[in-house]
């Protein structure tokens, strides 16, 4: 019995060490977040936004469903008004094999408000100063094949509607595969 | 051999715990599998108004301090983390009874915008309505992380009596995105 609770202290005190200690888990996204705020603070830059997100790479198999996250940053300076939209990619700057998401297909992608609901428009949001909020943007791929072999590239666009004469957005590059089974 | 088979169960049960811990995005069994590159995307620009007064037909009107040519007039800044391209588009000029819109050269409610080029050292990026076209490529996020710009604005060769004293509006967009 006292060997058993020893094992089991072992057991708990290897996971919390390694959960709480220095390899503490802190995504991808956390880090850059941090990284950036911390940059722009030491170059004593107030008034910039932005997006966590440069790239992400969505594959799936048709009929396959997922929340994809942008976040957007608003370093503490002023309040910020944004506008989450999906647009097509350039076609001169798409990688080798990659062809541009027709925008009939982008009823693939449905942002969803704040709080998680689905919304039915492109969702126009608040963030504030010091602060960042993220949009989770449904993917549904058709269960249709004919976008099997065809991977295509789309931006989601965030623009800033607070600005004057001169409006300032970001694009977060997605890269669609579809496959026959996901990986 | 007793302990050491409960220190082995124990590690395996650590392990088990810290995959659960670091894999929660599986619990869901998405079909969309999603891999983030999270790096940072952003810029910012010096010059966020123009307000060019009463203009005259066919004027020409630099984006500038008192339409004098200044092609380092309004500075682009990469304050993200990758190398960035931005692009530039405009709106239709609209206000008063009748928009104006832009095409290559003026015309009657037509005008035309261009951005400098700084490799051909002149007004030559078109300032377009209905497409992005690039200021610059590939900015660095670091080092000289800068880029400095102005536009030209040529003005209708003529426009309806109408519109005269009335106050028209337009926006420019600057898009940007990871240089790949």
């Amino acid at each position: 019995m006292k060997k058993t609770i020893i094992a089991i202290a072992i057991m708990l005190a290897v996971t919390a060490g390694v959960y709480f200690g220095v390899g503490h888990f802190r995504s991808p996204v956390e880090q850059a977040y941090r990284t950036w705020v911390a940059d722009q603070l030491s170059k004593g830059t107030t008034e910039a936004w932005g997006i966590l997100e440069s790239e992400q790479k969505l594959t799936g198999n048709p009929g396959g469903s997922n929340i994809a996250t942008l976040s957007i940053f608003n370093m503490p300076g002023q309040n910020r008004t944004f506008w989450v939209s999906i647009e097509q990619a350039n076609p001169n700057k798409l990688p080798t094999g990659y062809e541009c998401l027709p925008t009939r297909y982008f009823s693939w992608f449905t942002p969803s408000g704040w709080d998680g609901s689905r919304v039915t428009a492109e969702p126009k949001v608040v963030v504030k100063a010091g602060q960042y909020r993220q949009v989770g943007i449904l993917v549904a791929i058709p269960t249709s094949t004919s976008y099997l072999d065809h991977p295509a590239e789309l931006r989601v666009r965030v623009t800033e509607l607070s600005g004057g004469f001169q409006i300032t957005a970001l694009e977060s590059r997605w890269y669609i595969v579809v496959v026959e089974t996901p990986d | 051999m007793r302990k050491i088979r409960r220190l082995g169960l124990s590690l395996v049960l650590a392990v088990l715990m810290l995959v659960g811990l670091a894999v929660p995005a599986l619990a869901g069994n998405p079909t969309v599998s999603i891999t983030v590159t999270a790096q940072v995307v952003s810029i910012t620009n010096s010059q966020a108004n123009w307000a060019m007064g009463n203009i005259d037909v066919s004027a020409t009107v630099y984006f500038s301090v008192n339409n004098l040519e200044d092609i380092d007039y309004s500075l682009i800044t990469n304050t993200g983390s990758v190398n960035a391209d931005v692009e530039i588009q405009g709106t239709i000029i609209e206000g008063g009874s009748y928009d104006w819109t832009w095409d290559t050269t003026p015309g009657t409610e037509k005008f035309s915008l261009y951005a400098y080029n700084v490799t051909a050292a002149d007004y030559t990026i078109p300032v377009k309505t209905s497409s992005f076209v690039d200021i610059v490529v590939d900015l660095p996020a670091t080092g000289s992380d800068t880029y400095a710009w102005s536009m030209k604005f040529l003005g209708p060769t003529a426009f309806n009596v109408a519109d005269d004293g009335l106050q028209k509006s337009s926006t420019i967009t600057l898009v940007a995105s990871k240089h790949t």
